[in-house]
């Protein structure tokens, strides 16, 4: 009987299906026609602000970063071949460089190449590093660098245990008369070759001349989630908060791990070469470029100048002020309390940790202006699903 | 006068229409919704909303419900998927829309972070099709048992969605009627200008006086399309004007499968002459052999103990739609602020609020106070809904009180310092920074802990 009624309808249900499958075909078009717009909009108009933060920020950015990371890779062969002091200072020094140039562009490191290339943002600055498995990785000889269990064992914090994990004189017995010198120099190579790899392929993909990412970024106009102006805004709030949480909240404890904790002053970022202020001031000072529109080609138009148009066309206030200047001040007053803060970080949080713990809360004010204000004014969609309708 | 149109009003709930519009609104809906539903799975958001999350944010006095393993969840939106397509070939309707109608709202009362206007309203007409016989014409049904047809219905089978829709679009417009929308021309003015790179009408969208002008006409359109649309002289043109403003609104803002809900139910409201001219169109695409209906008319009569259930569901049904949206009126302090008694209400696209929280957990024992990374336990879209909306927060802090509790803290003492900004007004505190939330509860009466708007 079932069978019966199934043959006699079958045809209408053919063409039922059909009507259905054309509807999912549209849908599946639908959002890869959106796709397609956001990421390979090679046609498209170019948004100056974009362009400016684009070819004088960003790109600059990553450029520094592969000239410093292939320095101070050449400057490591160089170190392998004949370990002496003049050559480990010079080694220590490129890579201080080379952190820093990194802490420069990691506001950037949440979208386009850099969030494509995984290894790359979850592996080049995992701190703390764990000791413990790069000793094993030496004792051992293993250099591959790039596997799950050695995420914590690679990258800039690698390196800054590798080069500052103990006094000079006993770091460079360490690479010469120990027992695993050889092994240890594998490991120190291996770490910083993973690291110029990584570094140039991603700013390979930003060049024209490459994967020519800078174009996608340059008129992917807009306010959504996929936007360049979205993805920026995001990008930037993200790294921030992370420099809040990680390199300041953690250490001084601000941030339950656990059973609430007392100060954590080996878990600050660059532990062992005692550079965490500089870095926490190179990330900040980042955001502050991004935000005036500032490079070494000058001073041009940045997030503000989006959120100065804001204002003069709605007449926006913020809490009877300016919004675009509030954002100003915050970043200039933090970059320099920050700075005020002696490094290495992790004995000032033992000794006095006051002032730091007043730059944390300063941080905090900062990321309310960056998170709320600043989208909530640009209307720059920090949803990912629908909103409601009219 | 206003007697006059009460009488007229009640008086077409009563009396017989023919069921074609009924049928075809069943058709409409099934498809839309089988779209919808695909969206939904092709999107991914079965994963991202219902599987990833560590938390969930139930509606209240639903907290027993949960979601269900992860093969389950993608269980119930096939099981969706395929009811949809039963109510659009009008198969087992029964037992299609009552399944529809289980998994959707079971769906929707898991998380009120996806909570969306057009999801209750969905919940609604599904609710309202449960009640009426909308299968007993032109549908497979019909063809596998003939007696089940009828042409003739009672007319508020007919008429309650007519007065479903018109109450949706006549409150939307009441809650625009306020200073902000009206005078202020916000959140427009600053949603308009983010669209400057849209190609044609860019440059347009940037300027004030367009703000003003879509925030006039929007309340407009609100307040008396529903009537234009029941008024038969101006319905065509009002319909044209229907599909035209969600089309622009469904083009300009993120507003997913709204417009094309609005513009498919909206049909409504046509005569049984077009809707039959309809299904005629459509029977010449399939084999007249089977669908042929000769046309012998065969009313539907509800028996008494029949009218009596669904007359009481009915009044209890129509009594919530009429007084929900205005128990705010119960609550003190700005609606947009609090946003007690802002839900299930028809307030669509009135605020551009934006937040951010600090959660604090302290150890009432040592003293020791930390701050509480929201992204370790939340979703980006929890994290961005939870920041603006008071009773989320609660049900987060709690969370948070017994995470920690568990993690060795002594009797956690939850506090948040969060700011809010509300139409552009700038980022302010907005809850009281000191009351440790995880003893407070949530009840209906007003949260005291929610600071004024000033």
């Amino acid at each position: 009987m079932f069978i019966f009624l199934i043959k006699m309808f079958m045809k209408r249900i053919v063409v039922l299906f059909f009507v259905c499958a054309a509807a999912v075909l549209l849908v599946l078009n639908f959002s890869c026609a959106k796709v397609a717009a956001a990421g390979n909009n090679n046609g498209g108009t170019k948004d100056s602000i974009l362009v400016n933060i684009g070819a004088n920020i960003i790109i600059p950015g990553y450029q520094a970063l592969a000239t410093n990371v292939n320095s101070l890779d050449s400057a490591i062969t160089d170190f392998n071949s004949a370990p002496n002091s003049t050559k480990l200072s010079t080694v220590q020094t490129l890579f201080t460089n080379a952190y820093i140039s990194w802490q420069a562009v990691s506001a950037y490191n949440y979208f386009g190449p850099a969030s494509d290339a995984i290894p790359a943002l979850t592996g080049l600055n995992i701190f703390p590093t764990t000791t413990a498995i790069i000793d094993t990785n030496i004792s051992r000889n293993n250099d591959n660098v790039n596997t799950f269990a050695n995420t914590s064992a690679k990258g800039f914090p690698a390196l800054d245990y590798l080069l500052f994990g103990t006094n000079n004189t006993t770091l460079l017995a360490d690479y010469t008369t120990d027992a695993k010198a050889t092994n240890r120099q594998i490991y120190l190579a291996a770490v910083s070759a993973d690291i110029k790899t990584e570094v140039n392929a991603i700013l390979n993909q930003w060049l024209p001349s490459g994967g020519n990412y800078i174009n996608t970024f340059e008129t992917g106009t807009g306010n959504s989630i996929s936007s360049s102006l979205g993805l920026l805004v995001n990008s930037i709030d993200q790294d921030f908060e992370i420099t809040k949480n990680d390199c300041l909240g953690i250490p001084l404890a601000k941030i339950p791990v656990g059973t609430v904790s007392p100060i954590l002053p080996n878990e600050v970022e660059a532990y062992y070469s005692g550079i965490s202020i500089q870095l926490a001031v190179a990330e900040t000072k980042a955001v502050q470029g991004i935000y005036l529109g500032n490079s070494a080609n000058g001073n041009g138009l940045g997030l503000k100048t989006y959120l100065v148009n804001a204002e003069q066309q709605k007449n926006l206030k913020y809490n009877g002020g300016i919004l675009s200047d509030t954002i100003s001040l915050a970043l200039t007053s933090t970059i320099s309390n920050m700075q005020a803060i002696p490094d290495p970080l992790s004995a000032t949080i033992q000794a006095n940790p006051a002032n730091a713990d007043a730059v944390f809360a300063e941080c905090q004010g900062l990321t309310a202006l960056l998170k709320t204000d600043l989208p909530s004014d640009l209307m720059v969609s920090i949803n990912y699903g629908d909103t409601d309708g009219d | 006068m206003f007697k006059n149109c009460i009488n007229k009003i009640l008086l077409s709930f009563k009396g017989e229409k023919h069921i074609a519009p009924l049928a075809v609104l069943r058709m409409a809906f099934g498809a839309i919704m089988l779209y919808s539903t695909i969206r939904f799975i092709v999107k991914g958001w079965i994963y991202d909303f219902y599987i990833a999350p560590k938390v969930y944010f139930p509606f209240y006095g639903f907290e027993w419900i949960k979601p269900l393993p992860a093969i389950a969840m993608y269980a119930v939106f096939t099981i969706m998927a395929i009811a949809c397509f039963f109510i659009l070939i009008g198969f087992l309707y029964r037992i299609a829309i009552t399944t529809f109608f289980t998994c959707f709202v079971y769906v929707e009362l898991i998380d009120k972070t996806y909570y969306l206007n057009h999801y209750y309203f969905v919940s609604i007409i599904t609710f309202l099709l449960l009640l009426v016989p909308a299968h007993r014409y032109f549908s497979i049904d019909v063809i596998r048992k003939p007696l089940l047809k009828v042409t003739q219905v009672p007319a508020w089978t007919i008429n309650i969605f007519k007065w479903q829709l018109c109450l949706v679009y006549f409150l939307a417009g009441l809650s625009k009627l306020n200073y902000d929308w009206m005078i202020e021309a916000m959140p427009l003015k600053i949603w308009l200008p983010a669209n400057a790179y849209v190609p044609l009408i860019g440059t347009l969208l940037t300027k004030t006086w367009v703000a003003y002008l879509f925030s006039w006409f929007g309340a407009f359109f609100d307040l008396f399309i529903g009537f234009f649309l029941l008024y038969k002289p101006t319905r065509k043109i009002a319909y044209v004007f229907v599909v035209i403003f969600h089309v622009f609104t469904g083009w300009l803002f993120k507003i997913g499968m709204f417009p094309y809900i609005m513009i498919f139910v909206t049909v409504i409201f046509f005569s049984e002459e077009v809707h039959l001219q309809f299904i005629r169109w459509l029977r010449t695409i399939f084999n007249k052999k089977y669908l042929q209906e000769n046309e012998m008319q065969a009313s539907l009569v509800f028996s008494p103990a029949r009218k009596k259930v669904l007359y009481s569901l009915l009044s209890v049904y129509i009594l919530l739609q009429l007084l929900l949206p205005f128990r705010y009126l119960l609550y003190p302090g700005k609606l947009f602020w609090t946003e007690e008694g802002y839900r299930f209400s028809w307030r669509v696209m009135l605020m551009e609020k934006n937040g951010i929280t600090f959660f604090y957990v302290k150890d009432a024992k040592t003293g020791r106070k930390g701050e509480v990374v929201n992204s370790e336990f939340l979703t980006p879209l929890q994290e961005r809904m939870m920041q603006t909306q008071p009773d989320m927060m609660l049900q987060y802090a709690h969370y948070l009180h017994d995470v920690y509790q568990k993690k060795g803290v002594n009797d956690p003492i939850v506090t948040v310092e969060s700011y809010v900004t509300l139409n552009g007004s700038g980022s302010r505190l907005f809850i009281d920074s000191t009351v440790d939330l995880s003893k407070q509860q949530e009840n209906f009466s007003s949260k005291k802990w929610i600071l004024p708007f000033h």
